[in-house]
């Protein structure tokens, strides 16, 4: 047995310190961080001022569109992002987050519109005028759009710009004078429009949750949908990586040829045992790697508390399981076939467990304790995606027993799929030529 | 030649699937010895060797390699399969320490044992080099270097010379044979027999999973007697008459005419014949190479009937 921790150091060392692992596998990663904090001010320079002069056709909502052009429409993005901010519970949002967010949205556009009033029968000129860059926009409102009523085809504006006016500037200046309108129609009724728009601010709710055994907790809605995703994607790309790097390996050795070599020195389970150990350690460094980025982005928001030490705990568990049931597979096909392409068609099983909880990841996010997460919880292949997703979600703690019954179905499976798949490794190994079909596969578990 | 066996068959049987790959084979290595493992393609020596070095196991039958079992004697064998490679983008010293540890040493030792074998080899600077970067010669080399790094009492060598220069293959020659007078016990498995039959001091041939031919290579030339007369006539490079006593002739050999006697014919009596009828400058009664003997067993078992030679001392 000693010689498994040789063999697992060496596709160890080989897969994880190499350039192409670091560079991708963590300093990508790690330059995302500054990326994020760089780039929206890089955005915030590149965006072109919006000037000039916009004529107004038809009814008039000139005094609406000025004053709000001069309120600075466009900070209504940096609004709205506050007005989400808000929704967060208390202390989530930490100076670095809200700067980060704020130079996001902080990169609209610079507005510097002046009005005018214009007629209608000078159209055709001032559309010259704007085909000349003299002009922004020209816009003509219907006669009848001030005096809205159900089925008033009237409700309607058009816009003329220039030739190579942005699609950004163009929203603005339609938003404008749709808001104009709209401010128009509320002050010509005798209302306040700044009182009227606080009045329609929808009211925001702090749910609590009660719990089972007393107690209550804060139910965090956007939490309750982020967290669980980020835990099963975390498992999944763990998972997904490592089980194709250690199928790869195999092949590789099979067709170097250095297999027979290898298996002078140690028995087929011996050399399985370490390549898949091996490759649980880089697994293990994506895992840390990733979810340590994830649990910092929660420190600096404020919120830790979202991911206690059991969740942790769990996740490193039905990770194992996750990732011994992938990776027998993947070695036991990279085992039976001479490279990549014959792998394509065997490799199915271990995709399909891929696969299902992707599918199944909404269902469940949003009905942790029902029908469905219930009884996939107990199919082997799905158990540790399945309950990730459910211990992760469930604001109703998951019962122990379903967490300890998953975990001993789980591993017992773990230990069947690891013995049958060392069978094949063994048998698959020395074989040559072309690949197997998955019925010869399972024939060569009887052999002697 | 010890009594006691490095390796030990007791009727052992191998079968994959409906394909009888070993037949209720038994045989004995003994220590010291050099052994010529020869047989046709697909007769079963790969099969035979992977059990040998427990890399699959047999469905009947016992080995016993070292005193031991196959499985607890591994670390004691060194093995050069004919399916060898390297890993391409690892280092050569890495390469070998990853095999010597494998194979139980010391990291120390397999370092300072990896240094010494690349000098020996004539591999001096390699050590820091890529697989990938070095000649098929050389890589060759380094396989060979991976094999007996760990001073194995049993060493394994299939196909040990293909892809080497004849400076090379006489250098691993001179390795193979000190090793062997090291008292290490040596199977080499070829195709090419003139290399078996200079290098080994037996031969064991298999076919079809049986083997056909257990015995050292003097004990072989006794059995096989020499039924070929190499005759050059002085002038021509036919016989002037036909000699009794001659089944048949084939092509002009290194030595002249070759004739090959009929069954029972005295060798003695037929070149008196010969000399009788023209002037020769050379005649010689040639024992048979062991590619005749080895194409004369397998041609013999494939059409169950023996028509040439007539082989004594052959287990069934």
């Amino acid at each position: 047995m000693k010689k498994i921790p040789i063999v697992a150091w060496r596709e160890f060392k080989h897969t994880a310190l190499t350039k192409a692992f670091i560079i991708g596998s963590i300093i990508v990663p790690v330059l995302i961080i500054p990326l994020l904090i760089v780039l929206p001010a890089l955005f915030s320079q590149d965006v072109e001022p919006l000037k000039g002069t916009v004529v107004l056709i038809g009814p008039d909502v000139l005094e609406a569109a000025e004053e709000l052009a001069a309120a600075d429409r466009t900070n209504s993005g940096q609004e709205a992002l506050e007005q989400t901010l808000e929704q967060l519970p208390e202390g989530a949002v930490d100076p670095v987050s809200k700067h980060m967010a704020s130079s996001m949205m902080g990169s609209d556009t610079e507005l510097d519109l002046a009005f005018e009033r214009g007629e209608y029968d000078a159209l055709e000129d001032m559309k010259e005028l704007v085909r000349s860059h003299e002009l922004t926009a020209v816009v003509v409102l219907q006669d009848g759009i001030l005096q809205p009523s159900p089925g008033n085809e009237a409700n309607r504006f058009e816009v003329f710009v220039r030739p190579g006016l942005s699609a950004r500037h163009l929203e603005i200046i339609d938003d404008l004078i749709s808001d104009a309108v709209v401010e128009t129609r509320v002050v010509a009724t005798g209302m306040k429009f700044e009182e009227l728009r606080t009045m329609m601010r929808a009211p925001r709710s702090d749910t609590m949750r009660l719990q089972e055994g007393g107690g209550e907790a804060i139910e965090y809605e956007w939490a309750k949908r982020l967290i669980p995703m980020a835990f099963m994607f975390l498992v999944w790309i763990a998972t997904f990586s490592s089980g194709n790097y250690l199928l790869t390996s195999t092949i590789e050795e099979k067709s170097n040829k250095v297999m027979e070599v290898l298996l002078s020195a140690v028995s087929p389970f011996q050399l399985m045992a370490g390549k898949i150990l091996g490759q649980a350690f880089v697994s293990l460094v994506t895992l840390v790697m990733y979810g340590g980025l994830g649990l910092a982005a929660l420190f600096a928001l404020s919120q830790a508390d979202l991911v206690p030490i059991s969740m942790i705990i769990l996740l490193l568990l039905y990770f194992g399981m996750a990732y011994f049931m992938i990776a027998s597979i993947m070695a036991s096909v990279g085992s039976a076939v001479s490279d990549l392409h014959d792998a394509q068609s065997l490799i199915g099983p271990a995709m399909m467990i891929l696969i299902l909880p992707l599918i199944l990841w909404m269902p469940i996010s949003e009905a942790p304790n029902g029908m469905l997460a219930m009884v996939t919880s107990w199919v082997p292949p799905l158990i540790p995606f399945i309950m990730i997703l459910r211990v992760t979600a469930s604001g109703d703690p998951v019962p122990i027993w379903q967490i300890l019954g998953t975990l001993i179905v789980g591993y017992g499976a773990v230990i069947v799929m690891v013995w049958f798949c060392s069978r094949i490794f063994r048998v698959g190994v020395l074989m040559q030529g072309k690949p197997p079909s998955p019925l010869q596969m399972i024939k060569w578990i009887r052999y002697k | 030649m010890g009594a006691e066996p490095t390796i030990s068959l007791r009727n052992v049987n191998k079968q994959f699937g409906d394909v009888h790959a070993v037949r209720d084979l038994s045989l004995d290595v003994h220590k010291g010895s050099l052994v010529g493992f020869l047989g046709p393609n697909g007769a079963g020596k790969s099969t035979t060797i992977r059990m040998v070095m427990s890399i699959i196991y047999p469905d009947k039958g016992t080995i016993d390699v070292l005193g031991d079992s196959a499985l607890a004697a591994k670390d004691r064998i060194g093995y050069l399969p004919e399916e060898r490679g390297l890993y391409r983008k690892m280092r050569v010293g890495e390469y070998l320490h990853y095999i010597g540890k494998l194979k139980g040493m010391l990291r120390s030792n397999a370092i300072s044992a990896a240094k010494y074998w690349l000098d020996r080899m004539e591999l001096p600077k390699v050590n820091r080099k890529r697989c990938e970067e070095l000649s098929k010669g050389m890589q060759q080399k380094v396989q060979f270097i991976a094999s007996i790094l760990h001073e194995p009492d049993l060493l394994i060598l299939d196909e040990p010379f293909s892809g080497l220069d004849p400076v090379n293959a006489e250098l691993l020659n001179e390795v193979i044979r000190d090793l062997n007078a090291q008292g290490r016990t040596i199977i080499f498995s070829t195709h090419v027999l003139h290399q078996a039959e200079q290098l080994c001091d037996s031969i064991l041939l298999i076919d079809q999973g049986e083997k056909i031919l257990d015995d050292t290579m003097d004990g072989i030339r006794q059995t096989f007697d020499p039924r070929t007369i190499e005759v050059e006539p002085t002038i021509g490079n036919e016989l002037p008459v036909a000699i009794e006593g001659v089944a048949h002739r084939s092509n002009q050999g290194e030595h002249g005419i070759e004739l090959h006697l009929e069954p029972d014919r005295d060798p003695q009596d037929v070149m008196k014949r010969i000399l009788a009828s023209c002037p020769v400058r050379s005649i010689r009664l040639r024992r048979p190479t062991l590619d005749e003997i080895f194409v004369m067993l397998v041609r013999d078992r494939m059409h169950e009937t023996h028509t040439d030679l007539v082989p004594g001392g052959i287990e069934s």
